[in-house]
């Protein structure tokens, strides 16, 4: 993957359809790994609160998206 | 879902169609993936599309060509590599680090709301624990196909000539593109499948 600065200079282009399509694509992308991340944590036991520290979001946020999916316990 | 009107070795091939649906991280059956379980089915149906080079391992890479797989496999690729970002780069960081079970209940978990397909298509298969996937374009029309090529027959039951039949003809979904890419059509080899079976008495 290219360096951080790299990305950023991408993301601020000028063009809008490249820049609004790259951002689309990142929230996309960053959907389908917290599904991933989600899933894997509760799965080692892992609290809503302590999830929820780490995504940088209320407990409430994190377990009305993902308590359904993966089953809600608290 | 479909034991009575099918054979139990068309049930297999039906169950085995599920399960790529499932292992490609695809959040419908399509008839894409009734091809693949039919191209690698041991009865003279099967043995006809290998014949004909329809083989499981083409037909599993068409399909990944035409419609990607796995979590990724729908996202912008261009768009992403405008920021800087290699889908196939994140994708092998997370085959590496997951087992292909986890990472295809994430996939299926992130198409959820299918937009692919107009909601009011609910029809659909469900596994044995509970999984649904809705069915993909020509799936209902492959099946009521299978049921009539049978009844034509006269068997009691579709078996799994009649299932291949039945998703040879459709004209909608990837099937045809998949044949196409590969040589043959869904008439050619829909001919020879008859061929291979006695005709009806």
């Amino acid at each position: 993957m290219e360096p951080v600065r790299d990305i950023a200079e991408d993301a601020a282009s000028t063009d809008p359809d490249t820049g609004l399509r790259s951002v689309a694509a990142l929230r996309a992308l960053a959907e389908r790994l917290e599904i991933l991340q989600v899933d894997n944590a509760r799965r080692l036991g892992w609290s809503w609160q302590q999830i929820a520290e780490r995504l940088g979001v209320t407990k409430q946020t994190v377990h009305r998206k993902h308590g359904k999916r993966t089953g809600g316990r608290p | 879902m479909t034991e009575h009107i099918m054979t139990r070795d068309a049930g297999a091939v039906s169950i085995r169609a599920f399960e790529h649906a499932v292992r490609l991280g695809h959040p419908y059956l399509g008839g894409e993936h009734y091809l693949l379980a039919l191209a690698a089915a041991g009865q003279p149906a099967g043995a006809v599309l290998r014949e004909h080079g329809v083989t499981p391992e083409r037909v599993e890479a068409e399909i990944v060509r035409l419609s990607g797989a796995g979590l990724f496999g729908d996202l912008d690729r261009d768009a992403l590599a405008a920021v800087g970002i290699d889908v196939d780069a994140v994708r092998a960081a997370t085959e590496a680090s997951f087992n292909r079970a986890t990472l295809a209940r994430a996939a299926r978990d992130s198409h959820r709301e299918p937009r692919r397909f107009s909601p009011r298509r609910r029809s659909g298969a469900t596994r044995g624990d509970g999984v649904f996937l809705p069915h993909g374009p020509g799936v209902n029309q492959a099946l009521v196909a299978a049921r009539r090529e049978a009844g034509a027959r006269h068997a009691a039951q579709a078996d799994v000539e009649h299932l291949a039949l039945g998703i040879l003809a459709v004209s909608e979904g990837l099937v045809p593109s998949i044949l196409s890419r590969l040589g043959t059509s869904g008439p050619t080899l829909g001919t020879a499948i008859m061929d291979c079976y006695p005709p009806a008495s």
